[in-house]
């Protein structure tokens, strides 16, 4: 007689499982420079220090060309479509979300994350 | 003002010293005040009353704390280190106060702070689950006290002190330049308001468990309730509203962690509120509303702990500082000491609690008001669930080995709109259905109406935002993304959307008009409903009709976007550190119409560095915004000067570069004396060869501007005498403004439906004060007899 409440745990769990499965198949997932050197998919994310001497724009074709540094060291060239972020030129670590064309990683969108400088720059008072 | 006597540098005054000594000590004071509070009240009923004493005293400590540290701010005391990392003389008042919580340590304080408020607020309100009430809330305090006094925002800056003086650097870093608008003196506070009152729940559950009364609280904490969720909802819009207004994303919403941190305590609460209404009204959900009054509590201190500790580090926006590690592992265990005492004691005193309950017999073979409820809660607690894991799935991912993964906005609104339509359409329904049960027959024909107009306003809407003469025509989004991998037709999708917001706002009007006078200020939960129904419609409509370009703009060449020629005009101030600067782009239509658009933009000085700021320019209009991004002007060609060696033969994208001999002229070190060097640069206009240099003049060395081309000009910043090396940039002759243009139609609906939504939640919280609840009750109030059939042990102190 009581079958409200099995059907109400039934579909709760279906729906939580629903969603943690999408959530597994579809989120954009973070890759190292060797990673996304063998990965597809056009939304990963990858994450790494910009060297600053090999950043360069080319204005007419709108893109921003730099090389990245990951975690393990590995370089690779990131050519990110678009205007330089607002903060860009503070940023230390960046996230270019994209994927690979002709052994470049093309980003259509970067995060920038900017160095704590409140930390950094302490010494300078007195 | 005191002034070393052996160095002439000005010292730190003896008040100031003062104050940061007893802000620190009130810290102290406060987690002994507090810990004594608890302690009070577990040894026994008799001590509750000294203990709610206590209490105050702590609370008075904690806002002593903050006074002072809003006094060491507003007097420019930057020996502090706090004060000095976010606060500068040169800012305004609202500025230097809002430095109390840019950061970490000050936003910790402004929790406690508000907490600490709801706490003595509702201290007489707890009645007689006092006991419970006061040893967990003076727990909590006591815990976040701890934090405190580790990261403590009064700590002096160690290169100040010397000698055992104590000197006063004249000027402090300032607040990150993006953080300056009016916003950061309003948004900060209401937020932690509503973040504060959290713990007035999680107590009340805590104290309901302990004391093995689940009624007992529901009319004491309802009014509450409304009132944090309406301060919750306020603040979320504000940091939306703050977000479009600088951010330059064109939007008010991304799924940032720390956005969705503040979005789960507000859809909790929300499921809180209609728990006690269906308490109230059939006695129902008494062991449910034990647990959801804590949980937004929970989520909130989870969200501050994943936020805080870095584990989110890559995915967010917000950059946080380490926390001092002392304060970490308090935090950490905070969260899961509660976390897990919490779930311990609700499983093993819940069925005692609500035994206290006596529930009402519901119509047989009706539609029943009570199931829509159901539903739209189970609804709301499964949305708050998606975005809790969401905001976590970057941690969840990492823990199964690899970098972690991150849900995107995309992937948010592909999930979420499962939620959001079935939730719309319950919250649209559920009013019309009576307590007493519906049939099928009288609810269809209570429908027909709402869902007829519905449908009309939304083809009237649709049309008024798609046709040339009402809206814009030349962009509209054709496809979204689908489940597995698939695309959806755009337009259909959004109609649906529009469609459940207009069937939620119609219905509230209809229950209001029904009402009539005869509701009161109780017919607030429907001007609430209103509100939001108002609100996602702006978020919807702005963000799902935008239409948006981007280009770059140079000096004396226009440019197309969207249906805009745009013009620079130059800036409106000479001076580039004018804070107010703006510079100026005429927007012209095809019809003729312009729009001077004026982004700020000016420039601050950080370390050697000149470094723009931006904010972007919002025309607004009751039926679009139009919204002009401008992002840093373009004035170096690469982001840092290149170093070469005579000979060496460089390449960048484009630009080939030869530094084919260094170039000395004058005398050394005399006035007139030049250093440079010959340079082949190539482009995509030609080959040249220039002979940029730096000159020796009076009191430093000037750089010579050397033409390249056209476009472009060659500097030399600085040569190595020794090898001959030199630095050399390349600049644009005119700067190139990055700049996008959105076209957003209706956005005046969030503002709109925010100020309604608000009014309507605080509306129903005054009148759900604790005196009005008999008056307004129209049926036998379930909570008189819950009183009535208490179990005789109730209020007594629990074993």
């Amino acid at each position: 007689m009581k079958l409200g409440p099995a059907v109400t745990a039934l579909v709760t769990l279906g729906a939580m499982g629903a969603v943690i499965t999408a959530f597994s198949f579809s989120a954009s997932p973070y890759v190292t420079v060797a990673q996304a050197k063998t990965a597809s998919g056009d939304r990963l994310h990858l994450a790494g220090d910009i060297i600053k001497p090999t950043v360069s724009r080319d204005v007419r074709r709108g893109s921003l060309t730099f090389d990245l540094r990951d975690d393990k060291g590995d370089t690779i060239t990131v050519v990110h479509r678009g205007e330089m972020p607002a903060n860009f030129s503070e940023a230390v670590k960046v996230v270019a979300i994209g994927g690979m064309k002709d052994g470049q990683f093309q980003s259509n969108q970067l995060l920038v994350k900017c160095p704590s400088k409140y930390e950094a720059e302490k010494a300078g008072a007195g | 003002m005191q002034v070393d006597p052996a160095t002439g540098i000005p010292l730190a005054p003896q008040w100031a010293l003062a104050t940061g000594q007893a802000g620190q000590y009130a810290l102290w004071a406060s987690l002994a005040l507090f810990a004594l509070a608890f302690a009070a009240c577990l040894f026994g009923e008799r001590w509750v009353r000294a203990g709610k004493l206590i209490f105050l005293f702590g609370s008075v400590a904690t806002w002593t704390a903050i006074v002072a540290l809003g006094v060491l701010f507003a007097q420019d005391q930057f020996s502090f280190r706090y004060v000095w990392s976010h606060g500068d003389s040169l800012t305004d008042l609202r500025y230097k106060v809002a430095g109390i919580w840019t950061a970490q340590e000050g936003s910790f304080l402004l929790w406690a702070v508000c907490s600490a408020l709801f706490g003595v607020l509702t201290l007489r309100a707890a009645g007689p689950l006092s006991r419970g009430y006061v040893a967990v809330y003076a727990l909590f305090q006591a815990l976040i006290a701890g934090i405190l006094v580790y990261e403590t925002p009064f700590g002096l800056m160690p290169e100040v002190v010397q000698d055992g003086k104590v000197f006063l650097p004249p000027r402090g870093n300032g607040m990150t330049p993006a953080l300056q608008n009016y916003w950061v003196a309003i948004h900060p506070p209401v937020i932690f308001l509503g973040f504060g009152s959290l713990t007035v729940f999680f107590a009340f559950a805590v104290a309901s468990l302990l004391h093995r009364n689940a009624t007992e609280w529901v009319p004491r904490a309802r009014a509450w309730a409304l009132a944090s969720l309406g301060l919750l909802g306020l603040g979320l819009c504000m940091g939306g509203l703050w977000a479009y207004e600088t951010q330059g994303w064109g939007g008010f919403w991304v799924w940032d962690p720390v956005e969705n941190v503040s979005l789960v305590p507000w859809v909790l609460m929300t499921v809180l509120v209609h728990g006690f209404i269906v308490q109230t009204a059939r006695g129902k959900w008494a062991a449910a509303n034990l647990l959801i009054g804590a949980l937004p509590f929970l989520a909130f201190l989870y969200g501050t702990f994943l936020t805080r500790s870095g584990l989110l580090d890559k995915v967010s926006v917000h950059s946080f500082a380490q926390m001092d590690q002392n304060a970490l592992q308090i935090l950490r265990w905070a969260m899961f000491g509660l976390v897990g005492a919490y779930f311990a004691l609700y499983a093993w005193r819940v069925k005692l609690a609500a035994a206290t309950v006596a529930p009402i017999a519901e119509p047989e073979g009706l539609i029943r008001r009570e199931a829509a409820y159901r539903g739209g809660m189970l609804l709301m607690c499964l949305l708050a669930f998606v975005v809790a894991v969401g905001m976590s799935w970057p941690v969840i991912t990492a823990l199964r080995g690899g970098e972690g993964a991150r849900v995107e906005e995309w992937l948010y609104h592909l999930v979420v709109v499962w939620f959001f339509v079935p939730i719309m359409v319950l919250m649209a329904i559920g009013p019309l259905i009576s307590w007493r049960g519906e049939s099928k027959a009288t609810l269809g024909e209570k429908l027909f109406h709402p869902i007829g107009l519905s449908l009309g306003f939304t083809g009237f809407t649709l049309m008024a935002v798609l046709h040339p003469a009402t809206g814009i025509a030349s962009q509209r989004p054709e496809s979204i993304a689908g489940p597995f991998g698939t695309r959806l037709l755009a337009l259909p999708v959004l109609a649906l959307l529009l469609f459940v917001c207009w069937l939620v706002a119609i219905t509230a009007l209809w229950r209001m008009a029904q009402m009539g006078r005869r509701a009161g200020w109780t017919a607030g939960g429907f001007v609430a409903h209103f509100g939001l129904a108002v609100l996602l419609a702006g978020l919807i409509v702005s963000r799902g009709f935008e239409a948006k370009d981007r280009q770059f703009i140079l000096q004396d060449s226009p440019a197309r976007i969207l249906d805009y020629t745009v013009t620079y005009q130059g800036l409106d101030t000479e001076d580039i550190y004018d804070r107010d600067g703006k510079a100026k782009f005429l927007l012209r239509r095809d019809d003729g119409t312009e729009v001077m658009a004026t982004p700020g933009l000016y420039y601050y000085d950080q370390g050697e560095e000149t470094r723009p700021q931006v904010w972007p320019f919002i025309d607004r209009y009751w039926s679009h915004d139009l919204y002009v991004s401008l992002y840093p002007p373009q004035t170096d060609v690469w982001q840092e000067p290149v170093v070469m060696k005579p000979g060496e033969q460089r390449e960048f994208e484009g630009i080939g570069i030869t530094y084919v001999k260094p170039i000395r002229s004058g005398s050394p070190g005399q006035p007139g004396a030049r250093f440079g060097g010959e340079f082949r640069i190539r482009t995509r206009d030609g080959n040249y060869t220039v002979r940029p240099y730096m000159e020796l003049v009076q009191g430093g060395v000037e750089p010579s501007f050397t033409p390249v081309g056209e476009d472009l000009l060659a500097v030399i910043s600085r040569v190595d005498a020794a090898d001959q090396s030199a630095e050399l940039r390349l600049l644009f002759r005119r700067p190139l403004y990055p700049i996008e243009v959105f076209y957003k139609p209706l956005t005046s609906l969030v503002w709109v439906g925010t100020g309604i939504l608000t009014l309507g939640t605080l509306m129903a919280a005054v009148g759900r004060r604790r005196r009005t609840v008999p008056v307004t009750e129209t049926q036998p109030s379930p909570v008189s007899r819950g009183i009535g059939t208490l179990n005789p042990n109730a209020t007594s102190p629990s074993a």
